[in-house]
């Protein structure tokens, strides 16, 4: 009987001790925390690298995929692919495009790339339903109020000037999409880090949630940092 | 500066730079070839002092292209060796593809075939070089008919480099291996989502199956190995053609549960990316900087050499007439690659009605016309040509109106042809 139990448990034992492991090792097969970074041109992008590379990422925001780091960095690199052949014009910097995050205001369309072309009109649709129609805007910057998009839309939208079209779409997240983000952008405002180092770890956090508008604002407000 | 630049010179500079371009792109390459037997070219002048030893000297040139540029023909004699001796028996140059070039031009930014009727342009630097014959015999022959309209029978016949330079602007000649590796470089600028990252899984699988589709009804075997590549930013529900065969696109064009309007516009966008790679379009672009540039410096130095004075107006004036040439040739390379896409979604939906149809929907998609501003100065005043020379934009798409009406075009040439 005694020989039996001993067995019994030791089987427990082992099965549990190997579950363990096993949990162990997908863990750390899943969280791979060096980061392989291009190497910058400039002084201060070197250096900015030198301070991303010494925080842990796996420990300064638990859960962010380290490769959305490198992706970032990389991408900050890069202010805009050049060459080859699109099928439209692209849309300008600065107007919503992919899955999109609304700030308390709202969300902004930064025109100031095309502004001096003469914007005429730009026109947003819900399933070629107008939503909203601007026509001949007197500055740069629209706003669209925060109380009038509704969550987990696709909007289309066509923007006209004098001298091109655009058009583009973008979609409001839905609310369950954005409780892991808040919850990695709560994490982030307890770690102690430059102010530089942090914007990356956002825009990083946006990378890996998918709201590459978001990001690339970020990336946009960095890139005069390490210009030559 | 005046030296380097006089007129003898440069014909002789095109051409070195196609030579260097040429070795630079077979750099590290195995020299199997295709087998091209000069000599039996169909249209190749046999007469003429100067045609012999030049046109003989490109042929060797050319023989041992690299095994990249190598095209196979239909038969599939594409690893053909380059020793004639040792050709394959029943080899025959005339398989490979030949095109006739119907009108040429003196500048390389120049749309040829503005309908598509050839999807695949000839790639292989044989094919080129039957084709060349075939250019060089035209152009003997409308230069002696010139001489005659003229009144001087006794015309001189054109120069073969002269022929050599028209050749130059006319046809492919950056090897396909350069072509490929910056394509390559190019693509490591881009931001994109790789193959074994989760959330770009669906979205390749469907991409994928939608290249399968387009690429197996075009003429096989095709010179380029096509691969997807799905970027991160989405919205713009586009794509981006690279040299070399890599196709950027937007995942949104594949987004799970799309209506079927938008397959076939994601369809319809694809195509017209392959279109952009098989009419070799990026590349035709670095051409034509590279060869009409050479031509820009001459003009420049004709003027700059002209005896009245030059005045500052005579210089913008040509540097805008440079300059609209680009922008205008990037807009009809766009009209034609949509001709090409539409060209093979003819093939797709043999039907008019069908085919119709689908246009119809993929035009609605695109957006309703707008016309905008043509290109080029709002006035002949100084600082609106400052304006315009200083905005930067060498590359322009055609408007939704030139796109819908070149459709439209098509589309009736479709039933004419049916």
């Amino acid at each position: 009987m005694y020989p039996f139990i001993y067995v019994n448990r030791m089987a427990i034992v082992m099965v549990f001790a190997a579950l363990c492991c096993g949990l162990a090792q997908a863990q750390s097969g899943k969280q791979d925390c060096t980061l392989r970074l291009k190497s910058a041109s400039t002084a201060t992008g070197q250096q900015l690298a030198q301070d991303l590379i010494k925080a842990n990422p796996c420990t300064t925001v638990p859960g962010l995929d380290v490769k959305s780091l490198s992706s970032v960095w990389s991408a900050l690199l890069t202010s805009s692919s050049t060459g080859g052949k699109r099928f439209d014009t692209p849309p300008p910097a600065g107007t919503p495009t992919g899955k999109v995050l609304l700030g308390a205001q709202g969300l902004v369309f930064d025109l100031q790339s095309v502004f001096g072309d003469g914007v005429t009109q730009l026109q947003i649709s819900v399933d070629d339903v107008p939503v909203f129609n601007i026509v001949n805007p007197k500055g740069p910057l629209l706003t669209l109020p925060a109380a009038r998009l509704k969550p987990e839309t696709v909007y289309d939208w066509v923007l006209i000037t004098r001298k091109n079209s655009y058009k583009a779409s973008f979609r409001t997240a839905a609310p369950g999409e954005l409780a892991d983000l808040q919850h990695q952008l709560d994490v982030l405002a307890t770690a102690t880090l430059s102010p530089s180092v942090r914007l990356l770890y956002t825009a990083a956090i946006y990378d890996d949630a998918e709201f590459y508008f978001a990001r690339d604002q970020i990336l946009a407000q960095l890139r005069p940092q390490i210009a030559p | 500066m005046t030296m380097l630049f006089k007129p003898a010179w440069k014909p002789l500079l095109v051409a070195a730079v196609c030579l260097f371009l040429t070795n630079a792109g077979h750099a590290g390459h195995s020299s199997a070839a295709q087998e091209f037997d000069g000599a039996s070219a169909p249209a190749v002048p046999s007469s003429g002092p100067d045609l012999g030893t030049t046109f003989k000297g490109l042929f060797d040139r050319f023989r041992s292209p690299g095994a990249a540029d190598a095209k196979p023909d239909d038969k599939g004699t594409a690893a053909a060796p380059a020793d004639k001796a040792s050709a394959p028996a029943g080899f025959n140059p005339m398989a490979f593809r030949l095109v006739d070039i119907e009108s040429w031009s003196q500048t390389s930014n120049v749309v040829l075939d503005p309908e598509c009727k050839t999807l695949v342009q000839p790639f292989g630097i044989t094919d080129n070089v039957a084709s060349l014959g075939m250019l060089a015999a035209k152009l003997k022959v409308k230069s002696f008919v010139d001489g005659l309209n003229n009144g001087n029978a006794h015309a001189k016949p054109m120069q073969v480099i002269e022929i050599l330079r028209y050749a130059a602007k006319s046809m492919n000649w950056l090897p396909m291996s350069l072509e490929v590796r910056i394509g390559e470089s190019m693509l490591a600028n881009e931001d994109i989502l790789e193959r074994d990252d989760p959330k770009a899984f669906e979205d390749y699988k469907r991409g994928d199956k939608l290249l399968e589709d387009i690429v197996k009804d075009l003429p096989q075997p095709l010179p380029y190995e096509f691969q997807l590549k799905i970027r991160k930013d989405a919205g713009s529900n586009t794509a981006k053609s690279l040299p070399g065969g890599i196709i950027l696109a937007d995942r949104y064009l594949f987004q799970k549960g799309k209506k079927e309007s938008n397959l076939d516009y994601a369809y319809f966008v694809m195509a017209h990316e392959i279109s952009h790679v098989l009419q070799r379009h990026q590349t035709r672009e670095y051409q034509a900087r590279l060869v009409d540039a050479v031509d820009s410096i001459e003009g420049l130095m004709k003027l700059t050499d002209n005896k009245t004075q030059i005045t500052p107006g005579a210089l913008l004036g040509y540097s805008t007439a440079l300059k609209k040439l680009f922008v205008n040739f990037t807009e009809q390379q766009e009209l034609q690659a949509d001709s090409c896409a539409m060209q093979m979604m003819a093939k797709h939906y043999p039907s008019h009605k069908q085919l119709a149809a689908k246009l119809a929907m993929i035009e609605k998609s695109m957006g309703k016309p707008e016309q905008t501003e043509t290109d080029g100065p709002k006035s002949a005043q100084l600082l609106d040509t400052l304006k315009y020379l200083g905005d930067g934009v060498m590359e322009r798409h055609p408007n939704t109106v030139q796109r819908h009406n070149n459709l439209k075009m098509l589309l009736t040439l479709n039933l004419a042809q049916k």
